[in-house]
């Protein structure tokens, strides 16, 4: 009677265990499932950023707010509620991620653009040298004599 | 007293197989939860090491294997010449594996 009574109890601790982790192993491919959709939106902000920021013309950055111009259009990103924001032809789109600030850095003697970003209560930043703009680099070309 | 017969080998076999089971879905949730505090801490450093590829690019100059301030990954730099041309490859490497590989020329 006692050996039957033990299998029948580590039976029922087997099936709760079994059962248990395959309840647990259920939240975890949801939370995987989070987790990549989380990474895709950034994936998607920064190619991109990346690509709007070495296509400007030039680039304006005040008040935790980047203005990128390309061509006749200009594209802007702003902080709202501590979200990122994009704004293009009047049409704002949340980009689903929490922003610290967007603002213009010097580190060694070198201008850069920096979108910092709240990862997980931690920072992350994308940061993007500021070039010179067309008039001046069409002023170098011709004060160098560059043709030549 | 009455006796319970010892369990069969096919009975043996199957505890063994369940238990195993429960062990493997254990193990997996476990490196799952592990590993996703870990991808974040990889995707930033990522953002980072294309911040300073991009300023190398633009300012057209290699960065010092100092300038890089990741945890993760450390950052090696080998540079070889053919001919007029000069490769600088740039290599992050995580855990002895090569995460991110940049390598830039130039003439000379």
């Amino acid at each position: 009677m006692l050996e039957v009574t033990i299998v029948i109890a580590l039976m029922a601790l087997l099936s709760a265990l079994f059962f248990g982790a395959l309840n647990r192993f259920g939240e975890q491919i949801q939370n995987e499932t989070q987790i990549k959709n989380e990474l895709n939106d950034w994936f998607v902000v920064r190619a991109n950023l990346w690509r709007e920021l070495d296509e400007a013309d030039s680039i304006h950055v005040t008040n935790n707010q980047a203005t990128i111009y390309f061509g006749k259009t200009q594209t802007l990103y702003k902080i709202m509620d501590n979200r990122l924001i994009r704004v293009i032809n009047e049409t704002e789109m949340d980009l689903k991620l929490e922003m610290n600030a967007i603002q213009l850095e010097e580190t060694k003697g070198r201008q850069y653009i920096a979108f910092k970003v709240n990862w997980k209560d931690d920072e992350m930043v994308l940061r993007y040298p500021v070039r010179s703009t067309v008039a001046l680099n069409v002023n170098h070309y011709f004060s160098q004599r560059l043709w030549q | 007293m009455k006796r319970v017969p010892a369990s069969t080998i096919a009975e043996f076999v199957i505890a063994i197989t369940i238990i195993a089971i429960c062990f493997t879905i254990a193990s997996q949730v476990f490196m799952q939860a592990s590993r996703s505090t870990i991808q974040f801490k990889e995707v930033k450093e990522q953002t980072e090491f294309q911040s300073l590829m991009i300023d190398a690019l633009i300012h057209d100059t290699l960065p010092a294997v100092s300038d890089w301030k990741g945890e993760l990954g450390t950052m090696e730099i080998s540079t070889t010449r053919k001919d007029s041309v000069v490769f600088s490859e740039i290599n992050l490497i995580s855990n002895q594996k090569t995460t991110w590989q940049q390598t830039f020329f130039s003439e000379q």
